[in-house]
């Protein structure tokens, strides 16, 4: 019903209404980029703020929400930006090699049911920004690796590298408390 | 082909790997099973993460928050409120106060002792923003006196406790920091150095900074160049033969300077040759009856004492001017309190600008070639003003140009409708952003200027700058209509405008709302100016 009314001129109350229905989503993704409950929820109330001045810019063609998650995207990423005092935050460091020995982690699996949701989301939570980033964007927005290099202002091969780098850290971290699972 | 490695597998299983590159490995997958099952492994684990963190949606119940800003409406009051409240406090603070008496010696609690001083650079801010678009030529010399009296009054608030003279040497050295890197070679001096000894000649701008606890600058001998000097006190006994740029407790001049003077100190005494214009601030200023000055004088003063000569004119912004020396063409007083004795000599028009009619005296030996115009501005406005036609017809007109320059402004500049700025503290922020503008400007105009090939630089930002005061209005009227009205375009500007000029022509507060607006104008227009610039070097944030 929402996405009906987005094609005309926008009331207050038509914004109210697209404000309740995605409110959660750019909350979780405010979250995962900022790791900071408090901050994240500043964040979701100022995206909506910059969204609804916005409303003019917004085409149609495209759903709602994606143009509401790119919008929060770009703000918690010039938050962070803002917050370090390193501007290049996705840089790679040339001391890591182009391609990363292998972890001893194996992709995770079948050990990893849905219910260790929780756990996958603390582990993420325990990641730099430099990786936890491009992770949220890449498995919370769903973006490709093109849209992705858009957003954090670097090349499409950075985002590769930086999204597998991600999984692995992502898996040495559960590794730790997934042990005694995987070595059933 | 050998096996890919895991990172290949990885960006495979994403699907983002290159065509011909994912279509040797889709190749190479039929025939290792190895690969295979890491692949199909590693897809497993996107989908996974992609439900885990998605799942957060319906894991933790969210309480959706009122979004409590939603209506800009409400912005504009908080906005409207804002500047209507600070103009209020100020007028009351200062207005209320002044019939309490204290004991001389808790005369420094009084807030008039102040207020005398921030009420003039109101009022030269408010000359300023009046007259800017119309006298920029001849109102350079009064623009760096209020961008000076801006930083000493900022510097004050910084130093909140701190004499006077400390703020003025604050306010100066932001002026010197301004100016550390300068494109042309200048000798800067420290320490004992700081002074130059008679028959001494320096063949260079110099910047004099004394260290230590003696920390005065004595120039008795020759600079060719401009001398810019930070002390405790600056004498001026030699030659220069350039400007000099003088902030100290005390300022002396009595020797020959060719070029222009800029003091900013508690007392300025001029007893020597100023060979061009003369801008001072100072608590005390004093030209002595052997001090000439060449040019013009712009100068801003608590006190005020012309004994010598200034050949062309006059623009003093004082709490209380003695005028006894001789002014070659106009003289203009604004301020509280002016005496023109004998043998003063005007050659042009004398104008003041007072409270009281009984505020300007002017004696009977004293010699005006032009016209007497003393204007009485009285406190509180009366409503004469509002009842002629020609006040209505000016305010039309008034707002017709406003709508039709902020038409064309908003077509080709459409980056400088104030987006993103809708909470209070968005506008605060913009003020202090505009208050920095303000002064910023006009004093790094000043500093480039002294070089030759920075003066049409300096020239341009000024005029960008005085161009801005004037577009500052015009942004936060486009911003009040498309609040109130909900759409933007024409008819929401011109509502807008009609309302900002309603309000700067309120009596009494009308003033202080138009400089608050300006502020908020200037910051609004330099924020969007920034992200103007900021998002042509990173990636367009919306989808077009």
């Amino acid at each position: 019903m929402v996405e009906a009314v987005e094609a005309q001129k926008l009331t207050g109350q038509d914004f109210e209404e697209i404000y309740k229905t995605h409110y959660r989503r750019v909350l979780g993704l405010c979250r995962y980029l900022l790791n900071s409950p408090d901050k994240a929820e500043d964040a979701a109330h100022d995206v909506f703020l910059r969204a609804h001045t916005r409303m003019d810019s917004y085409n149609p063609a495209f759903p709602l929400s994606t143009w509401l998650l790119k919008i929060a995207s770009n703000y918690c990423i010039d938050l962070l930006r803002r917050r370090t005092a390193e501007q290049r935050i996705f840089d790679l460091d040339p001391s890591e090699g182009f391609e990363a020995p292998s972890a001893a982690a194996s992709p995770l699996g079948e050990v990893l049911t849905a219910e260790r949701g929780r756990d996958v989301r603390n582990a993420l939570g325990t990641l730099g920004e430099k990786y936890r980033v491009p992770l949220v964007l890449a498995y919370y927005n769903e973006l490709n690796h093109d849209e992705i290099a858009e957003i954090l202002g670097v090349g499409r091969t950075q985002v590769a590298v930086l999204v597998f780098r991600g999984k692995q850290q992502l898996r040495r971290s559960l590794g730790k408390g997934l042990g005694k699972e995987r070595s059933k | 082909m050998m096996c890919p490695s895991e990172y290949t597998c990885s960006v495979f299983a994403e699907g983002e790997l290159p065509e011909t590159e994912a279509r040797e490995v889709a190749r190479h997958l039929e025939n290792c099973r190895a690969c295979d099952r890491l692949v199909e492994a590693l897809r497993a684990e996107s989908r996974l993460l992609v439900q885990c963190l998605q799942d957060v949606d319906l894991d933790e119940a969210v309480e959706v928050p009122q979004l409590s800003v939603v209506s800009p409406r409400l912005s504009v009051l908080q906005l409207a409120f804002w500047i209507i409240g600070s103009a209020l406090a100020f007028r009351l603070s200062t207005g209320i106060l002044f019939g309490l008496q204290l004991p001389a010696e808790l005369e420094w609690l009084d807030p008039r002792v102040w207020a005398l001083n921030l009420g003039v650079i109101v009022d030269a801010v408010a000359y300023a923003i009046q007259n800017g678009p119309l006298a920029v030529s001849g109102a350079i010399e009064a623009t760096v006196f209020v961008a000076f009296a801006m930083v000493l009054f900022a510097g004050m608030t910084y130093v909140f406790r701190r004499s006077a003279a400390v703020s003025t040497v604050f306010g100066v050295t932001l002026v010197v920091a301004l100016s550390s890197s300068p494109s042309y070679a200048i000798d800067v001096r420290k320490g004992a150095a700081a002074s130059i000894p008679a028959g001494e000649t320096v063949n260079d701008t110099v910047v004099l900074r004394p260290e230590g606890p003696n920390n005065s600058i004595i120039v008795a001998g020759t600079v060719k160049g401009d001398v810019i000097a930070v002390g405790d006190v600056v004498t001026i006994s030699g030659n220069v033969d350039g400007n000099v740029i003088a902030g100290a407790r005390r300022v002396e001049i009595s020797g020959t300077v060719t070029g222009s003077v800029v003091g900013a100190a508690a007392y300025v005494v001029v007893s020597g040759q100023v060979g061009r214009n003369l801008a001072g601030f100072a608590t005390n200023l004093n030209v002595a009856k052997s001090g000439v000055i060449a040019g013009n004088a712009a100068v801003f003063a608590s006190e005020l004492l012309l004994d010598g000569r200034i050949e062309r004119d006059l623009l003093a912004f004082a709490g209380m001017m003695d005028l006894r020396g001789d002014v070659g063409r106009n003289a203009v007083f604004r301020g509280g309190q002016t005496h023109v004795s004998a043998p003063a000599h005007i050659g042009g028009d004398f104008q003041a600008h007072v409270q009281k009619e009984e505020n300007a005296r002017i004696d009977s030996g004293v010699v005006i070639a032009g016209r007497k115009d003393i204007q009485v501005v009285p406190r509180v406005q009366g409503p004469s003003r509002y009842l002629t036609l020609r006040f209505y017809l000016w305010q039309v007109v008034r707002i017709l140009t406003a709508f039709v320059t902020g038409l064309i402004l908003l077509r080709l500049f459409p980056w400088l409708v104030p987006a993103g700025i809708a909470s209070g503290k968005d506008w605060l922020k913009a003020g202090g952003l505009g208050f920095a503008v303000l002064v910023a400007v006009p004093i790094a105009a000043i500093i480039v200027g002294i070089t030759v090939i920075g003066l049409p630089i300096a020239l341009l930002s000024l005029f960008l700058w005085v161009a801005g005061l004037y577009l500052a209005k015009i942004i936060v009227a486009e911003f009040v209509g498309r609040s109130l009205m909900k759409t933007s375009g024409a008819v929401p500007l011109l509502a807008g405008l009609l309302l900002v000029i309603v309000a700067v022509d309120l009596p009494w507060i009308g003033g202080l709302i138009n400089f608050l607006l300006c502020l908020l104008g200037l910051g609004a227009i330099a924020i969007g100016l920034y992200r103007a610039i900021a998002r042509r070097g990173t990636t367009e944030p919306l989808p077009a």
